[in-house]
């Protein structure tokens, strides 16, 4: 039917009731009344001599009687002018720029259409509507912007199976760059006449987010006429969303079950009672509640769940299904570990009992035997001349007890280890000489040490001054668990020497952190990153030469949390926003890399990747889920990343027309509404008054007096 | 005088064609519709007839007691009549078209039946004023040719040819016309009732034919209602008489062209008959039947005087 839709488009069976006159007419040819008539001759000549004109009146009757019914059928099925009001009837070449809204809002699905769906069939029919000689641009607003059809394209079949094969996307729109970007198309384009459309829900998120800069508006160009159609008109008030999926360790063990915790939120201004919230690991059910939530609340969830094996996991959180399916569902991407290997290098080693600097630590680790099962922990000790021959890779956490002197090559070595992603652990003591770790570890700053060394506080001998540790307000990670719990002695613990640090000159950019303090103030346990590892430094003793410590109750649990913190992974370089690339970083050791990508809709990137060269980035990411890295031949090697929506878009909150304008500051807009429609399904027509049956059925009436009259005057007497 | 009045009007409407069709008996319908015309008039139509005494005649049974001379009575008690001979002596022929077209009816008297009870009022009406009375029953051809008498006893005659005839077959009016011209003795006069659908000229030369013969001839032309106002609606399939072929036609569309025509046929018709001294007198079959009577009588004064 073109540019008209249908408000009862079931409705159009009706005109086949245009038939009726017809059928009527060719009955009444079939049915007569048969007189014997006398005056036959001169009904003959009659006859003879009106043939004709009788047919032609006949046909013009018949043909007005079809046609009011067929008005009147039309007008029963409620005719819009859904692009009527786009329709621009120019006679001017035209260049036109269809960017269509493709961020997550838009999948807001009203009784099988999404918002997206009716988006493009908007911009078919604009593309219908384009005479020949007239150029399409198509621009997917999703972030990053996607130019789909960069045109100008003046190949209408091209343009509509480009259009076709558009998806929504999970994440934002990028309408400053998609401004741009139709900017630039017309810069290249040689057409007269400019029109840009922007199909949008005008979700708040998108418009009111973003400042458009009236340089960029005006870079467009005055005379291009912008027309904003609204398709977000259908009213959807209703949407919870999963805003959040996190592990309560980042840390994930086979051995010990883990803690999920997901954050829900009712976007909707109606409370949801017993909405369902699941959460699996690997495509299996690990737990279902169902919880309440009252309109604007954001509760959290949490969930016990158990890695049953290592390697990367995924973790799935989804809410029942809503309005807005694309925001019901949070995916998580980690590494679980069988065993966490820890190398202890004892500065000042000694055969049985407590003699060796890292028994205490050893012990602190792996308590037990028995317990082995249960902490992931497995220990090795070396001396500090073996460590210039060990492999440090195989362990994810080396602690450095009470080592002295530092060579280059051992620096170098232990450098190298941490900027690859390993952790180190520097216990401080009697025997460590400030100045070779300033110069070796610390380098001005340069080192993996975080900061400078300075002097010795305190007497481990004579025991003259006592300090005690100091939590502070218990923020760091690593003593968070102590918060509210003084029976575990954390601040009762006594501490008779340390090594003072210069804090000042530590580099900001080392993320640098005091996790616990002494109470004269100085730090006594600081953390850092170097690389893409983690450093931490203790600046007392790890044995009781320094401190009453490793005895006190507290030690355990301290150095547990220290050790898990240190080998915990950033889950940040899996977890993704939808829309950010993957990076790769060079890989020296690698030489070319068949690099497959297994992406959330199931289908498949092949890429080549010179590994010791160049960086991969793989920016195709505009579906939420998980994604699949397959890495090699050689050495194969498979890496999961999930990609998540911006919580922003959950909010389907949207900017009205009058706000649109301002933002739209110095453009010429047309504001146009698509439909309203109610969350039932039911449609309303929008007051626009785009709606055609009224003029349908005033040509109805108009033809029927034509009837009347025409019908009277072959009746009439003469 | 209320009782006259209410038996005038009872005589009245046996002028009504549709009244006088329900009785069976030509020869009462005559005489009904007869009574029927001359009830509405004071001066009967029977006196001031200029008649010359001929003779006397006995009475017997039956004669109207009206033209017993009492003078000879008086003198000789015994009834005797008086009879008159017919200074005018005027002979009418009545001519029926009995071709299949007159058997047409839109309502329940054709046309045929109408032309009958007209020819049998005037045949009693012409024996009743002691004029003689002929009749000629044709189609395509002359089918019954029935001298004029003057005898009361004719009547009976005439009307059983009357109830005899059936409207069949093809109309050939010129060629009958002809046949009676010759036919028709001294000078009549000749009443034809027809619907005269047909070919004109020829009707016109037949006319023309007559009067060189000096008859006096009055055409009553006998047409249905339906025929001039052509009052049909829906979808209708015409079916021709006298081999003419059917039409299916919408009526109402057609109705203009056809009475366009139609008048055309009966005003060609009517200034023939004028052209020729001819008097014509178009007959509805929906009207009473005092219009066919009034005519006669109108010609037959019309002609005593002369």
């Amino acid at each position: 039917m073109g540019p008209l839709g249908f408000l009862h488009p079931g409705l159009l069976w009706g005109l086949l009731l245009a038939g009726i006159p017809i059928i009527i007419h060719l009955l009444s040819k079939r049915r007569y009344r048969r007189v014997r008539w006398a005056a036959q001759e001169w009904l003959l000549a009659a006859v003879k001599k009106s043939a004709r004109r009788m047919r032609l009146e006949q046909l013009l009757l018949l043909a007005i009687r079809t046609l009011i019914l067929l008005l009147v059928a039309l007008a029963v099925a409620r005719p819009m002018a859904e692009q009527g009001q786009l329709a621009v009837f120019s006679t001017v070449r035209t260049h036109r720029i269809v960017m269509l809204d493709g961020s997550l809002s838009m999948g807001v699905a009203v009784a099988g259409t999404s918002r997206f769906d009716r988006a493009v069939q908007l911009a078919e029919s604009i593309v219908r509507m384009s005479r020949p000689g007239d150029a399409i641009s198509v621009l997917l607003v999703a972030r990053p912007v996607r130019t789909v059809v960069p045109g100008p394209d003046t190949n209408r079949d091209a343009v509509m199976a480009e259009l076709a094969s558009l998806k929504v996307t999970s994440g934002g729109a990028d309408l400053n760059e998609a401004f741009a970007r139709a900017a630039q198309l017309f810069e290249l384009s040689r057409y007269p006449r400019r029109e840009v459309y922007v199909i949008s829900d005008l979700q708040r998120a998108t418009w009111a987010s973003q400042q458009l800069t009236p340089e960029q508006l005006q870079a467009i160009g005055r005379d291009v006429s912008v027309v904003v159609v609204d398709v977000g008109s259908e009213n959807a008030r209703t949407n919870a969303a999963v805003t959040d999926v996190a592990m309560e360790q980042p840390l994930a063990v086979t051995s010990q079950p883990a803690e999920v915790r997901v954050r829900v939120r009712n976007f909707g201004d109606r409370p949801l009672d017993g909405l369902g919230v699941e959460v699996s690991v690997n495509g299996r059910t690990a737990g279902r509640q169902a919880i309440r939530l009252e309109p604007g609340q954001e509760r959290e969830v949490r969930f016990t769940v158990q890695f049953t094996e290592s390697g990367f996991q995924h973790l799935v959180a989804r809410i029942d299904a809503d309005l807005l399916p694309l925001d019901d569902r949070r995916w998580l991407a980690l590494p679980a570990r069988d065993r966490i290997r820890v190398l202890l290098v004892d500065g000042e080693p000694a055969s049985g009992g407590f003699e060796a600097e890292t028994a205490y630590l050893k012990v602190a680790l792996v308590p037990d035997r028995e317990l082995a099962g249960l902490v992931p922990f497995e220990t090795e000790v070396i001396s500090e001349s073996d460590l210039i021959d060990t492999q440090l890779d195989q362990y994810d956490l080396i602690c450095l007890c009470n080592i002295g002197q530092w060579t280059e090559a051992e620096a170098n070595r232990i450098e190298q280890y941490v900027r690859h992603g390993g952790s180190v652990l520097i216990f401080l003591g009697d025997q460590v000489e400030a100045t070779s770790y300033n110069e070796q570890l610390f380098r001005n700053g340069q080192g993996l040490l975080p900061i400078r060394l300075l002097d010795r506080v305190g007497d481990p001998v004579q025991r003259s001054d006592v300090f005690r540790l100091d939590p502070g307000d218990y923020s760091h990670p690593v003593v968070k668990p102590f918060e509210g719990a003084p029976s575990a002695s954390l601040v009762s613990t006594m501490v008779y020497a340390y090594v003072r640090v210069e804090l000042e000159q530590a580099t900001e950019a080392a993320g640098l952190a005091v996790a616990l303090r002494y109470d004269s103030g100085d730090p006594a346990i600081l953390t850092g990153r170097f690389g893409r590892g983690k450093v931490a430094v203790v600046t007392t003793s790890a044995d009781t030469e320094w401190t009453t410590w490793p005895v006190w109750p507290s030690y355990v649990p301290v150095m547990q949390e220290l050790a898990r913190y240190l080998v915990a992974p950033d889950l940040s370089q899996w977890n993704l926003e939808v829309g950010t690339p993957i990076v790769l970083e060079p890989q020296p050791t690698m030489g070319q890399v068949r690099v497959s990508a297994e992406m959330p809709d199931g289908s498949r990137l092949e890429r080549l990747w010179e590994a010791d060269r160049s960086e991969l980035q793989l920016g195709e990411t505009w579906q939420a889920g998980i994604v699949r890295l397959y890495l090699g031949p050689p050495d194969p090697k498979q890496l999961i990343y999930a990609f998540n929506p911006p919580r922003a878009e959950s909010d389907l909150t949207r900017v009205d027309p009058d706000e649109l304008r301002a933002l739209l500051g110095g453009l010429p807009v047309r504001y146009v509404r698509d439909l309203d429609t109610d969350e039932d399904g039911s449609q309303q027509p929008t007051r626009q008054g785009s709606e055609l049956h009224r003029p349908l059925l005033y040509a109805a009436l108009m033809l029927l007096v034509i009837e009347l009259a025409l019908a009277w005057r072959l009746n009439r007497p003469h | 005088m209320v009782q006259q009045d209410e038996y005038v009007a009872q005589l009245k409407k046996y002028l009504d064609p549709k009244t006088i069709a329900r009785i069976s008996g030509l020869g009462l319908q005559a005489r009904l519709i007869v009574e029927g015309y001359l009830s509405g008039t004071h001066r009967s139509p029977y006196h001031g007839v200029s008649v010359e005494f001929v003779q006397h005649r006995e009475y017997v049974p039956g004669d109207d007691i009206r033209h017993v001379d009492w003078k000879v009575w008086s003198r000789t008690d015994k009834y005797y009549l008086k009879q008159y001979e017919e200074e005018t002596n005027l002979r009418a022929y009545f001519v029926l078209d009995a071709s299949e077209s007159m058997s047409y009816a839109s309502g329940e008297v054709t046309k045929f039946d109408y032309a009958r009870y007209v020819i049998a009022a005037l045949c009693y009406l012409v024996l009743q004023q002691q004029d003689s009375a002929g009749l000629v029953v044709f189609d395509e051809r002359v089918e019954q040719y029935i001298r004029a008498s003057n005898q009361p006893s004719h009547l009976k005659q005439l009307l059983h040819i009357l109830e005899q005839a059936q409207p069949q077959g093809k109309t050939a009016l010129g060629s009958s016309l002809h046949d009676v011209a010759e036919r028709v003795e001294g000078r009549s006069l000749v009443v034809i009732l027809s619907d005269f659908f047909g070919d004109v000229d020829s009707l016109l030369k037949g006319l023309q034919h007559l009067r060189h013969r000096k008859h006096d001839v009055i055409a009553m032309q006998v047409l249905d209602g339906a025929e001039l106002d052509f009052p049909f609606r829906d979808s209708t399939l015409f079916e021709g008489m006298e081999e003419l072929p059917d039409v299916l036609t919408d009526p109402r569309a057609l109705r203009a062209a056809y009475q366009r025509e139609f008048g055309a046929f009966v005003e060609q018709l009517e200034r023939g008959c004028l052209a020729r001294r001819v008097d014509y007198v178009r007959l509805r079959t929906d009207q009473p039947l005092d219009v066919a009577l009034s005519s006669y009588l109108a010609h037959r004064n019309k002609r005593l005087r002369r």
